[in-house]
């Protein structure tokens, strides 16, 4: 939130279970559009090879809206 | 009966006087879940004597997460509803300046799945005169001071600076931490200088805020050396359960009795010989941790350290804080910091 605070076009990536609270984050910080895309909780306690998975199913989604703002 | 409720005298609600005050708050999302005091206007105006004529509109601090304004009001409307006394109000006027400090991280210590809660350690004239415990079963109930001004301060965390549970604060378990946590320094049984003035603020009173988990109990009846006292706080402090454990610059609170103190004290150990002995003795396999942490928040000379080391369990000695809390008997206490955060010390001022 901070490097798109500072102009730096950001998407963040929260586990659902604390989609809430990064919503709200965003929100009090000024920023409620920030663009927010949520991955299967939790991270902590999970196999690296997981979190992988779980990176390649949102690498698209995350690249269409970074490719989105600069266009 | 007519309810102040957000700190702006403008912004008031009308409240039929035989209505359940609990449930009219909870409607709005505000409370703590317990009983409270309707804060009327002539009760926060009574609250704001204890301010001296300070402007009451002035912002105090900004909170995060929400960045409320905490204007001496807003302050004040909450330390009505948690029972506080007008002589209360600069203390806790005093510890939302501590919670803005930069060092204290706020915003994490809100944010956090952890358990975390802002200990509010009360030193000097103002804890004899305002009526703040730091005897026997000083974190405990019995006190209004020790537990209006500590729940008063979790009212603003949730009406102020916005740490509700899911939105404002994402602890896991939570923790009774969080209902208020306020306690004297022993200073009348303390051997040493107090606290407040051992990391340099010379005042007659001041607040220290250590955001950390609830007391951790270390218990000795035996010992009559410093040695063994404090090899049982290191075993307390020693664990792979803290954050503390994978971030070198976490503190431990150590609440020591006055009976565990005095044995030190007599033996001709000062605050910074056992906090220094603590440094040596509080320590796990270097091997142990890193199965336990595969990624260290270890300051360099930490992270060179060798399998068959011990490292300690914080990266410097004056991470350590050392003051007394209690009555007769022999039991202390460890309170470990979230790890992320630092204790901040500040004079009272209304």
């Amino acid at each position: 939130m901070k490097l798109e605070g500072a102009g730096i076009p950001t998407v963040l990536v929260a586990t659902g279970e604390l989609r809430l609270l990064a919503d709200q984050t965003a929100a009090d910080l000024g920023l409620a559009g920030l663009r927010i895309v949520s991955v299967e909780h939790p991270i902590g306690g999970v196999p690296e090879a997981a979190i992988l998975d779980r990176a390649d199913a949102v690498v698209d989604e995350v690249l269409g809206l970074l490719t989105d703002m600069a266009g | 009966m007519t309810v102040d409720t957000t700190g702006s005298p403008t912004d008031l609600l009308e409240v039929d006087d035989d209505a359940d005050l609990i449930e009219v708050l909870a409607s709005h999302g505000w409370g703590d879940g317990l009983p409270v005091v309707a804060p009327t206007s002539e009760r926060v105006g009574a609250m704001l004597a204890g301010c001296n004529g300070h402007d009451p509109e002035e912002v105090v601090a900004s909170l995060p997460p929400r960045f409320g304004q905490a204007t001496r009001l807003a302050i004040a409307v909450n330390a009505v509803m948690a029972g506080c006394l007008p002589d209360h109000l600069p203390v806790l006027v005093s510890a939302v300046r501590a919670l803005a400090h930069p060092d204290l991280n706020l915003r994490g210590v809100n944010a956090t799945t952890h358990c975390v809660a802002p200990l509010l350690v009360v030193h000097g004239d103002v804890a004899r005169t305002a009526g703040y415990h730091g005897g026997l079963g000083a974190f405990g109930p019995g006190s209004r001071a020790n537990a209006a001004t500590g729940r008063a301060l979790r009212l603003i965390l949730l009406h102020v600076a916005g740490a509700t549970p899911g939105d404002g604060d994402a602890s896991t378990q939570g923790g009774p931490a969080k209902f208020g946590f306020c306690v004297a320094e022993n200073l009348e049984a303390s051997p040493w200088t107090g606290y407040a003035a051992s990391v340099g603020v010379e005042a007659p009173s001041a607040v220290t805020i250590h955001c950390g988990e609830a007391p951790h109990n270390v218990h000795d009846m035996e010992s009559s050396s410093p040695t063994g006292i404090l090899d049982k706080v290191a075993s307390a402090m020693a664990t792979t359960a803290q954050n503390n454990a994978c971030i070198s610059q976490g503190e431990y609170l150590v609440a020591l009795c006055p009976e565990h103190a005095a044995t030190c004290a007599d033996a001709g150990w000062s605050r910074g010989d056992v906090a220094s002995y603590l440094f040596q003795r509080a320590r796990l396999p270097v091997g142990e941790l890193k199965r336990a942490f595969a990624h260290r928040a270890w300051t360099p000379w930490m992270q060179s350290l060798q399998d068959g080391e011990a490292a300690p369990m914080t990266g410097h000695p004056d991470n350590i804080r050392i003051m007394v809390v209690g009555g007769a008997g022999r039991h202390s206490s460890v309170i470990p910091s979230w790890g992320m955060t630092r204790s901040v010390t500040v004079p009272v001022e209304p």
